[in-house]
């Protein structure tokens, strides 16, 4: 049984309880929180392509599927925002299972195209259905979660509350990554052939994998929805499935910590330089295709390799 | 009928980029991503030419050709080539980012609109039985069937074609023949992305061109690729032609909107019911 | 213990397998033998569920497995090694044992994922760790496939397919590339787990090491059977000779 990487866990306990308890302007704390939501997204993502070789770019629509989910019955329904979250989830999960167990049992390349196209339609479906969704122009009006006598209404709070979402996230990654469902996916990524040969469906499992995963980015989409109050189709689109792509990739795929690596980056970056928007694409393109010709492990490969090397 | 005619033309057109997914996947065993942005180029390029440098439309188009072209093997030079791990998922992902750069690319150079690209041909409507066809969509559909012809015969009676035809079936096989694989790899990439150049041309007057046009085009052609079934000649653009006619006609019934969502159901209807495409065959796959 | 019962295979026009048909005795240890090209990991493929046949059936304990799944052959008691190995390479040869064991537990996802179940823990790295030594590869367990010589990666294959405690264990060319020490080694792990019960088919070309191992040996050539019997025999047949030697020495 290996060892939990207790490090990288309590670093990063260290680093959002600095936040939380130091930082004191509240634009900070707002981008921290947007930090902690896309590591999510892109660990979700690094578990499909890095651990079990399902390559999708339609996590944005399963993020954007549980945002409106979450919005609408929160607020057109009145749900409480905390039970809207797994209903989000769950929706996913049936959407990416019934999407997933035809397309799965194929050829891995299908996929690619199959997660876009499901993405674009759900797009689609986001500004189209204005009657649900209030179209291009967004979803306002929503409310926010309140558990017991605390309302997440402020920047800190929320910060507070996602911060103990990530962390207990970031341990079950953790537990996940060092067990042996790790290395079960692993067979999986590498060897249909073999799995097969040993009693294992890849299929059957892979589409388990995907809507775990694409539920799992739903509630995420959920939690979005109550920090931002106002969601809008841009925010699911296309663009934003490449930049977790982008995010998981060059953080390094198949370690927990590329996703956090790579988003905290990638997320970062455009904060910093005001003018990197105009080329945004370019770059995540470009890096994208850097990493994956010269670099297959990413930052968290590329270091783990440095310290085993020196050690 | 009117729908019918509609349906053919953008049928051929996605014809012919389900053609171009099927070289690149016969002789790689790939999806190329990035066949629905080659489409966008071609469209670019003769704008430039024909209607920003006002280049005479006979020299445009070869030369609009000749560029998809030599974006093609750079592509395949540049994407394919260089990457250091040639497994499938790294190489899909890599079409995908070198998709995301060129639509990009293209952003910066064309801007954001939509352009206009000039007639080729002067327009002017045929009565058919049942409605109204425009020169334009006899154009496209001739061209697009002209274009698939030749490229069953330059498959056919080529030296090139042959090599291909080799490496579709059998890669190793090939090999050992002598084969020149990697320069086939090259050609095949170039010669889709001329094909799907010539898509881009031919389209460009009626829909006009924008830089994010690659996705839905892409997307449409794989559609169509799959539901002929991919690794298929005729198939593909039977495929094509079946699925601009089913668009259409969905279009009469649902709301435009959702026009282009039909596409996405083809294709899980078709992974449902029939994995291997309406013409598909089977390949025999290595354990 | 397996009936083969004129199988046919063809791939394209090309007839891989034609009335293939042989019963292979219900314990001890069988070979498969053959030029290059005979059909031999064909036929393990048809076996394993991996090939669907033309025609004819494959029976294993007296049970129609034929066109079966692979995951059911599995199931059924039926292992396999591969001639390519399948070990995968980001993983630590221990944790690659771990294949050997979890399709046949079928445990849940929490059971795998979470520490909770300590038992099954446990257990199941005890149990890696036996069969790792029953190969004599612990030294290595904890180093990926690239690291390691060939030699151990085979001895690593046969301990992960014994694993899975089957009844019959199916060895795609066990000695291939092996020195000569490593295959004595080999044939004495393989004479062991056959002592356990468990019913051994190989395909090899090593008929040194068929001769020494061997209860009863099924030659191929051009996907059909051409002799069948004990290793003696099988030696002194014709067709035999002509299959390895050429024509003119029959």
């Amino acid at each position: 049984m290996k060892r939990l990487n207790f490090t990288f866990l309590v670093l990063m306990a260290c680093v959002l309880g600095y936040i939380g308890t130091q930082v004191t302007n509240e634009y900070y704390i707002g981008v921290a929180t947007l930090l902690l939501i896309h590591a999510v997204n892109a660990t979700a993502l690094n578990i499909l392509l890095g651990y079990t070789g399902i390559i999708s770019i339609g996590q944005a629509a399963f993020f954007g599927l549980g945002a409106y989910v979450a919005a609408v019955l929160s607020t057109n329904y009145g749900i409480n925002p905390l039970l809207t979250m797994p209903i989000a989830a769950a929706a996913a999960f049936v959407l990416a299972y019934m999407v997933g167990s035809p397309i799965l049992k194929l050829h891995g390349n299908y996929l690619a195209m199959a997660t876009l196209g499901m993405g674009m339609i759900l797009y689609i479906f986001m500004n189209e259905m204005d009657f649900i969704t209030g179209g291009p122009s967004g979803f306002v009006g929503i409310g926010d979660i309140i558990i017991g006598k605390f309302d997440l209404a402020d920047e800190k709070s929320f910060f507070v509350f996602m911060s103990i979402i990530f962390m207990v996230f970031l341990l079950v990654c953790e537990l996940f990554d060092k067990s042996f469902l790790h290395n079960k996916l692993k067979f999986i990524k590498n060897s249909e052939s073999a799995c097969r040969s040993y009693g294992i469906t890849p299929a059957r499992t892979k589409v388990m994998v995907f809507a775990s995963m694409a539920a799992l980015t739903a509630f995420n989409g959920a939690i979005f929805t109550f920090y931002t109050h106002f969601i809008s189709p841009v925010s699911f689109s296309f663009k934003y499935s490449v930049e977790l792509l982008a995010m998981a990739t060059v953080g390094g795929l198949g370690y927990i910590t590329g996703g956090v690596i790579g988003a905290v980056l990638l997320g970062l970056v455009p904060e910093i330089f005001s003018a990197f928007e105009e080329y945004e694409m370019i770059i995540y393109g470009g890096l994208l295709a850097v990493v994956i010709m010269f670099l297959p492990g990413g930052i968290a490969g590329t270091l783990k390799r440095l310290v085993k090397r020196n050690a | 009928m009117q729908f019918l005619y509609s349906g053919l033309t953008s049928g051929s057109i996605y014809g012919l980029v389900a053609l171009g997914f099927n070289i690149i996947y016969n002789t790689t065993g790939l999806i190329n991503f990035a066949q629905g942005e080659f489409v966008m180029l071609g469209g670019m390029l003769i704008y430039s030419l024909f209607c920003v440098f006002e280049v005479p439309f006979y020299t445009a188009l070869p030369l609009t050709l000749l560029g998809c072209f030599i974006i093609g093997v750079l592509y395949e030079r540049v994407f394919i080539n260089l990457a250091r791990y040639k497994t499938e998922i790294n190489l899909v992902t890599l079409t995908i980012a070198a998709s995301i750069i060129m639509r990009d690319v293209a952003m910066h150079i064309w801007g954001r609109d939509s352009l206009r690209v000039d007639d080729y041909i002067p327009v002017v409507n045929v009565q058919m039985p049942g409605g109204v066809i425009s020169s334009q969509s006899i154009l496209i559909i001739a061209v697009s069937m002209l274009v698939a012809w030749g490229l069953n015969m330059f498959l056919k009676k080529s030296k090139y074609g042959k090599a291909m035809r080799a490496c579709f079936d059998d890669q190793t096989a090939a090999e050992t023949c002598g084969i020149n694989v990697r320069s086939v790899r090259i050609m095949s990439f170039a010669v889709s992305s001329a094909m799907a150049g010539i898509a881009g041309v031919i389209i460009s007057p009626i829909t006009f061109v924008t830089y994010d046009d690659g996705i839905m085009i892409g997307l449409k052609g794989f559609a169509a690729a799959i539901l002929g079934g991919l690794g298929n000649f005729w198939a593909a653009v039977a495929g094509g032609l079946l699925l601009g006619i089913f668009e259409s006609f969905s279009a009469s019934v649902i709301p435009s909107g959702y026009k282009d969502a039909m596409a996405f159901f083809v294709i899980l209807l078709i992974l449902f019911l029939k994995p291997d495409g309406l013409f598909g065959r089977k390949k025999a796959t290595r354990v | 213990m397996l009936d083969i019962n004129n199988i046919g295979v063809s791939f394209g026009g090309v007839h891989a397998l034609s009335k293939v048909t042989f019963t292979m005795p219900d314990k001890g240890i069988s070979a498969l033998i053959g030029p290059n090209g005979a059909g031999k990991t064909t036929l393990f493929n048809v076996i394993t569920g991996f090939v669907t046949p033309k025609e004819g059936t494959v029976k294993f304990s007296g049970e129609d497995i034929t066109g079966s799944r692979s995951e059911q052959v599995f199931l059924k008691g039926i292992s396999r090694t591969f001639q390519n190995l399948n070990i995968i390479p980001e993983l630590t040869l221990r944790e690659n044992m771990y294949l050997g064991f979890i399709g046949k537990e079928k445990p849940s996802a929490l059971a795998t994922m979470m520490r909770f179940n300590r038992g099954y823990w446990k257990e199941t790295t005890k149990r890696i760790n036996d069969c790792l030594d029953f190969v004599n590869v612990t030294e290595y367990a904890d180093m990926t496939p690239g690291s390691v010589p060939y030699g151990v990666l085979k001895n690593f294959e046969l301990g992960r397919a014994f694993m899975s405690s089957p009844k019959l264990l199916l060895l795609d060319e066990p000695a291939a590339g092996l020195n000569l020490a490593e295959k004595e080694n080999l044939a004495g792990m393989v004479r062991k787990i056959q002592s356990m019960g468990i019913c051994i088919l190989m395909v090899e070309h090593d008929m040194q090491f068929i001769s020494s191992l061997a209860d009863f040996v099924v030659c191929l050539n051009f996907g059909q059977v051409i002799a069948a019997g004990t290793y003696a025999q099988v030696r002194e047949n014709k067709d035999v000779l002509k299959a390895y030697l050429g024509d003119e020495d029959a």
